[in-house]
């Protein structure tokens, strides 16, 4: 009796996390806070361009061009994982190895793209710090990107950890598709930013 | 001579309109180019998958030769999606393009990724069924992965470079190394 | 019994934040990308009539 009842008051808290998160987000992008916000953090954004990091993005281009070079090569790294981890859960691609295998593998490559990514996205926006704190584009790839990180370790991995067969087929589905979405708009709004400033 | 030959080859292709029409096409030329930089998150992301797995860094529990017979249909598809929109790129700003360095220097390195590639897939085939459930490929093998990786990511970091104008037959100084290297014509007027 | 339970109520919890997400970012990306490629056309309908 008293087992049942701890599951109960333990289950649905990540649901109700993801519920409140949302709803957060939602009251932040429509209301004022979102301003206030984003008038506060110019001074941080400032202080970007004159880190060591900033300097160097400013002064030597070929610097900048080499870390964006290793920031798209680092994307593609992360973007095969995904691929092939999301072509498993849709049934397109290595149907007939254990996916435990292939999700479990895919994923180390992920963490290690992901970290390369972001390293040399930090790096190249402490460069342009000044312009992108302008870019509306620039504010929604770090809310997908953001979404993207918070859904492949508070949702998707765990869940992922799960034996297959017991999660629904329209879920795994529907993971491998926004995850998919998630990745490419990221790197599609990252583009963007490229062009918006020239 | 040569470059003569390729300065006059860009000229030729810079006369044609739609070559114009593309150049000042602000959304067109910026799709091409986006959809050239995004593809090659399928093209090299697939490459890469497979090149890891030779070294042991990615599935290696899973056959080598799976992964190479199935990854290579999407990297191939991304891969014929990059050549057309670089093909379609070049042929927007024809003459920069081609006395550009690093343009010249990313098409060598291409060809030397397609031999790597056959030779690759040639010592592949051969060999893989002795050491395709290996969590490492053979010496030989991991060599190719290695210097497909090097190249790979030389052309991208080339690639990029293309954008910047340092040495630029436009702005260096006539008959410097610079020139050299670019294959800048004495007294050209287009550029 | 309990670690079956758990383990069910787990997954049930995780499938549905995971459905969550998964219909938040589908929608978002429809307006989103509705939006970019509308203003596009807009903005190529400006330009060339």
């Amino acid at each position: 009796m008293s087992a049942s009842v701890s599951t109960t008051s333990n289950s649905y808290r990540k649901t109700i996390t993801v519920a409140i998160l949302l709803a957060m987000v939602l009251i932040f992008s429509l209301t004022d806070l979102r301003h206030e916000t984003w008038l506060r953090l110019y001074e941080f954004f400032l202080w970007l361009e004159k880190t060591p990091f900033g300097i160097i993005g400013k002064t030597w281009g070929a610097v900048f061009a080499i870390v964006e070079a290793f920031h798209l090569l680092a994307m593609a790294l992360l973007g095969g994982a995904v691929i092939v981890s999301d072509a498993r859960l849709l049934g397109w691609l290595f149907v007939d190895v254990p996916a435990r295998e292939i999700l479990d593998r895919a994923h180390k490559v992920f963490v290690a793209g992901l970290i390369v990514v972001l390293a040399t996205g930090v790096f190249m926006a402490c460069g342009v710090a000044g312009k992108i704190y302008w870019l509306p584009v620039f504010w929604y790839k770090m809310l997908v990107l953001a979404t993207g990180i918070f859904f492949v370790f508070f949702v998707r991995r765990p869940l992922l950890r799960h034996p297959l067969e017991e999660i629904h087929p329209w879920v795994l589905r529907s993971i491998a598709i926004s995850s998919m979405l998630i990745w490419f708009t990221v790197a599609a709004t990252g583009r963007w930013i490229g062009f918006a400033g020239s | 001579m040569i470059n003569q030959l390729i300065y006059d080859f860009a000229i030729w292709v810079d006369g044609f309109a739609w070559s114009t029409l593309l150049h000042e096409s602000y959304y067109m030329y910026n799709w091409i180019e986006s959809t050239h930089v995004l593809t090659l998150i399928l093209c090299l992301g697939m490459l890469f998958v497979i090149d890891l797995r030779m070294l042991g860094y990615a599935l290696p529990n899973v056959p080598a030769s799976d992964i190479a017979r199935r990854l290579n249909l999407p990297m191939l598809i991304g891969f014929v999606v990059m050549f057309i929109t670089g093909v379609l790129l070049f042929y927007a700003v024809p003459v920069r393009t081609a006395q550009s360095v690093w343009f010249r220097a990313k098409l060598i390195l291409l060809v030397a990724c397609a031999i790597n590639a056959y030779l690759f897939h040639r010592r592949m085939t051969e060999s893989v069924s002795s050491w395709d459930h290996d969590a490492k490929a053979p010496d030989r093998i991991r060599l190719g992965a290695i210097l497909s990786l090097a190249f790979w990511t030389l052309v991208v970091i080339f690639g990029r470079f293309i954008a910047y104008d340092w040495f630029d037959c436009e702005y260096t100084d006539p008959g410097s190394f610079s020139q050299v290297l670019s294959g800048c014509i004495a007294g050209q007027e287009i550029f | 019994m309990s670690e079956e339970e758990s383990n069910a109520g787990d997954i049930k919890d995780l499938q549905c934040a995971a459905v969550a997400i998964s219909v938040t970012t589908v929608v978002f990306f429809v307006i989103y990308w509705a939006v970019q490629i509308n203003s596009v056309r807009e903005l190529l309908e400006l330009a060339y009539g």
